[in-house]
């Protein structure tokens, strides 16, 4: 159970992943709704990237700053080998349950 | 509009969110604002920025994180610390911690000693494991001019008839006769006892004393038996064993010991020493009532519940039941139970027929106690914070040193509490020893009958936690906080003014808060004492100083009385002797009476008394109008009443002598021979009433001489000397009716007493207070002081400079106190019949007395501190 995955924290997880070393909270919660066209708030995406820190899937350090921040800093996320092999599980148990469906039923439809 | 994300967001945010997240999210929240301008419009971004900032609130950001460096402040390395750095302290202001110790400790003390008596009022009866379910019945009867009495007295039918089973909520019953002046001897040993009961068989069962011998069930279940305690035991029997030996009763009845008491405990509201059978109980003669009466008011019932009965209930029909026996009259009894629990503390507004030994406390009493002992406690604590306040004042470069070395503000606070929460528990435990040292004394000085039992001290102790806690808190947590807002550097630098200069400041709210209750308590002593002086010195109406009382069993009354009389009368300094039924000072019991002709129902409710010749001479009550009874007159014992002025108001009578009245429901009416003026037979809690005086028919039991003014010894040796002439070695209990008298008044004189005592405690631990205040002060202003001299005031306009918030303090106080002593002063004296009013000017007069007193405390300060040559000021530090 430890390394079970929620829906949304799944795809924040896989986000942090894709965004690599811009990985804060406001660019997942855009890329969320460019790429999946689905409604998030902030804080939402916000509280899903904290308890993924508290699970040890993801660790954050204080980035740089930029201009349209106010000059306040951006908290990166990182995934740690743990976050990773919580991906991985989860995309295997994924698989197995895919190949485990008839043909027939599938396709059937 | 402007193009910047809402600030009042923005700071609400800061404010709930106060960890390292703080930042980052606070930057996506602005940079999403920005994006959302671009592409929706400033209002949208706006609204949306609101809504972002409401749903973060959530458990990460609310998470309040330790600061980088912080540790926690109560590791025990640091609570030792704390501890020496205050010992430090308190070595260093060795003056002002003296004088902080002493006021806390007596303020504690004195509120310890009050709580332990409170305790002890409240305790009353609860010791019997039944006492939820056990309840006396009293009788509330109201007269035809519609006054309602409540006594605690009821009628003899009353058990017996409730025990026939038609109130199916009692268990059991059972009745107490008052056995007044038993004549108690064995072998050559006799004494009159006079505190003991006649008591129904069950009476162990219902009120469970606990028994040293015998069988509280069968115990008075035979009549001759006698149950007594440990004390009469030892008195009567020394080292033999009592149980079945036998007590003569009244020189005639032997009684047979059947059981033996442990020594009733103090907290027990009937206070006997023996228990006869009830049947050994003889109706005396010429009583119109009998045991079956339903309405002479003259015994105590109590009964037990069967458990989860309704007490009110019972009340319902029992009431019913009176009302049933006498359908006609509207004015019947009225049965009130009254919980065993309550019976102590509330049956002070109630009158005992009989004057039976109950004891009976005063609610009021203990509540006014109470009130005082927390107010000491309050002005104790507010002195321990107002000198704390003042002390921190110079610990400004303490605390930034501390914070130079790196404390932050929860490390200053807790050295802070730390400090005051040691003093304080310092002083609690001094007080604990105080109290063991002092209680002796003072309980011997109030006529106490407890002891101090530290078992008792156990539940009273959460109370003396929270007390000491909160003093702790109270007095170290204000400064605390506010010395350790302070700017380091104007700390050290010693430029920083950690008060602010308004007069709302907490030590001027505390200090006149202290003045407040200082004029209340200076008022609240005066009026009781006055109160207390008037009732002493109330004209009464009759003279009661040189009178001997002297009680007797109504039968040797009746034997030797006329033969005393005669041999006393022969000598000179005896001026009157007489006797009656009811003594001064005890309730006379009611009859009825009504003219002649009148119909019974007309009949109207009065006091009476039995007396016989010469009882108004040997009292000096003087008569208005008519003659005093004369053996001349041979019809007078059974023809004549005499009746005083308000008697003859109350039975409409103009011309009172010679009209005739039908009374005590006696065969041929009275006539009235004479009227006397209204004098106060009872005590003066109780207004006088109409009453009917006439001599006696049954027999009586006090006798009173009136002596020539001379030494009391001598008049003691002629009374004792010529008793025995007359009856050989039996006793003669005698007392000066003045001692009597003064009994009456024994409770108001004990609380006011002590609340006279603590008054001035507290009075004297807010000088005190203010003693350590104008020390400190003075220390701190002594180069203002300096300056103004070198400026040239002079002595007088210092001193005023110095003295003037005081006094303004003062009027406040008096102003604030006024209306809340007033009221509480008022229904105080509601309790007396005869009432001292309170003059506007006492109010004023408290004030002064107390301004006095500061300014005999702070004058010599302020002068000592103004004398010095201002160079000498100046050159301070």
């Amino acid at each position: 159970m430890r390394l079970h995955l929620g829906e949304f924290e799944e795809i924040v997880l896989l986000l942090v992943v894709i965004h690599h070393d811009d990985a804060y909270g406001l660019a997942i919660a855009n890329s969320i709704a460019e790429k999946l066209q689905r409604k998030v708030t902030l804080s939402s995406v916000h509280t899903a990237l904290y308890r993924l820190e508290e699970k040890c899937f993801l660790e954050s350090e204080v980035g740089g700053v930029t201009k349209e921040r106010g000059g306040r800093r951006k908290r990166l996320f990182k995934l740690t080998s743990l976050g990773k092999e919580a991906l991985e599980s989860s995309r295997a148990s994924r698989d197995l349950l895919w190949s485990l469906i008839p043909r027939i039923t599938f396709e059937g439809l | 509009m402007s193009k910047h994300p809402p600030r009042l967001a923005q700071r609400f945010f800061s404010w709930y969110c106060r960890n390292h997240l703080h930042d980052s999210i606070l930057g996506d929240l602005d940079e999403q604002f920005y994006q959302h301008q671009i592409r929706h419009g400033t209002p949208y971004a706006k609204w949306q920025y609101w809504l972002e900032v409401f749903r973060f609130v959530n458990r990460f950001t609310l998470k309040r994180e330790a600061l980088p460096y912080s540790h926690h402040p109560y590791t025990s390395g640091m609570l030792k610390s704390n501890i020496f750095s205050s010992l430090r302290f308190f070595k260093k202001n060795l003056g002002f911690t003296f004088i902080n110790v002493v006021g806390l400790t007596l303020g504690l003390s004195s509120f310890l000693l009050i709580l332990f008596f409170v305790q002890h009022e409240r305790s009353f009866d609860q010791f019997h494991l039944n006492k939820e379910q056990v309840y006396r019945i009293n009788f509330a009867y109201q007269d035809n001019a519609g006054n309602t009495t409540t006594l605690v007295n009821s009628p003899p039918a009353l058990a017996p008839g409730i025990r026939e089973g038609k109130f199916p909520e009692v268990g059991k019953i059972s009745r107490l006769r008052y056995a007044m002046n038993g004549l108690f001897s064995q072998g050559d040993i006799q004494y009159y006892e006079s505190r003991g009961f006649f008591a129904d068989s069950l009476f162990l069962e219902v009120l469970p004393f606990s028994m040293i011998a015998g069988d509280p069930n069968l115990a008075l279940d035979q009549p001759n038996s006698v149950v007594i305690t440990q004390t009469l035991a030892n008195k009567y029997f020394k080292d033999l064993d009592p149980m079945g030996r036998t007590l003569l009763f009244n020189n005639s009845i032997p009684l047979e010991v059947t059981g033996v008491l442990a020594d009733l405990p103090s907290n027990s509201h009937l206070d006997f020493d023996f228990l006869i059978s009830f049947p050994n109980y003889i109706v005396p003669e010429g009583y119109a009532s009998d045991l079956t009466s339903w309405s002479w008011l003259g015994f105590l019932t109590y009964v037990e519940l069967k458990p989860n009965t309704n007490p009110e209930q019972l009340e319902v029909s029992l009431t019913q039941h009176f009302r049933d026996l006498n359908p006609e009259n509207e004015n019947h009894l009225l049965p009130l139970l009254q919980n065993l629990s309550d019976v102590y503390l509330g049956s002070s507004t109630m009158s005992d027929d009989l004057a039976s030994p109950i004891r009976s406390g005063n609610r009021f009493n203990v509540k006014a106690l109470l009130l005082v002992a927390i107010l000491i406690l309050v002005i104790a604590g507010f002195n321990f914070s107002n000198l704390s306040h003042a002390l921190s004042l110079n610990r400004k470069k303490s605390i930034g040193m501390r914070k130079v070395l790196g404390a932050n503000r929860k490390g200053v606070i807790s050295q802070l509490l730390t400090e005051s929460m040691l003093l304080t528990f310092c002083c609690l435990a001094l007080s604990g020893g105080v109290l063991w040292a002092v209680f002796p004394y003072i309980s011997q000085y109030m006529r106490w009958e407890f002891e101090l039992e530290w078992n008792a001290l156990g539940s009273l102790l959460p109370i003396l936690l929270l007390a000491g806690m909160l003093i702790g808190v109270f007095s170290g947590f204000y400064p605390a906080l506010r010395l350790s807002r302070l700017d380091i550097m104007a700390s050290l630098k010693g430029t920083s003014s950690v008060w602010r200069k308004s007069p709302w400041q907490l030590k001027h709210l505390l200090l006149t808060g202290q003045f407040a209750m200082s004029i209340g308590l200076i008022c609240a002593t005066y009026i009781m004492t006055k109160q207390i002086h008037h009732l002493r010195n109330t004209e009464t109406g009759y003279r009661s100083e040189n009178v001997v009382l002297i009680k007797m069993l109504p039968t040797d009354m009746t034997r030797f009385f006329e033969l005393y009389k005669e041999q006393l009368v022969q000598h000179a300094p005896v001026m009157q002797v007489s006797r009656s039924e009811r003594v001064i000072g005890e309730p006379w019991p009611f009859s009825v009476i009504r003219k002649e002709e009148e119909d019974t129902e007309q009949s109207k409710q009065i006091f009476f008394n039995q007396v016989d010749f010469d009882y108004f001479e040997t009292l000096d009550v003087p008569l208005s109008s008519g003659r005093v009874f004369s053996k001349e007159f041979l019809n007078d014992p059974t023809q004549a009443i005499i009746i005083n002025e308000l008697a003859a108001e109350y039975l409409n009578l103009e011309n009172p002598i010679g009209q005739r009245v039908h009374f005590f429901n006696q065969d041929g009416p009275r006539t009235i021979v004479g009227v006397v003026h209204d004098f106060n037979y009872t005590s003066l809690h109780h207004e006088m009433g109409p009453a009917a005086i006439v001599l006696p028919f049954i027999d009586l039991k006090y006798m009173y001489v009136r002596f020539e003014p001379g030494n009391p010894s001598t008049q003691i040796a002629l009374l004792e000397e010529t008793w025995g002439q007359v009856a050989g070695d039996m006793p003669l209990q005698w007392k000066y009716l003045d001692d009597d008298l003064a009994s009456l008044y024994e409770s108001e004189q004990k609380l006011s007493g002590m609340i006279q005592v603590f008054s001035l405690l507290a009075i004297l631990l807010a000088c005190l207070g203010l003693y350590g205040m104008v020390a400190f002060m003075i220390s701190q202003r002594i180069k203002e002081v300096g300056l103004r001299k070198v400026l040239g005031a002079n002595l007088s306009s210092l001193y005023v400079l110095f003295v003037r918030t005081y006094f303004l303090q003062c009027l406040l106080a008096m102003i604030i106190v006024i209306p809340i002593i007033h009221h509480l002063l008022n229904t105080w004296l509601e309790n007396f019949a005869y009432h001292v009013t309170i003059s506007w000017w006492v109010y004023p007069l408290a004030t002064l007395v107390l301004l006095f007193m500061i300014l005999l405390t702070i004058t010599q300060q302020i002068l000592s501190a103004t004398k010095v040559n201002p160079t000498l000021l100046l050159r301070h530090e």
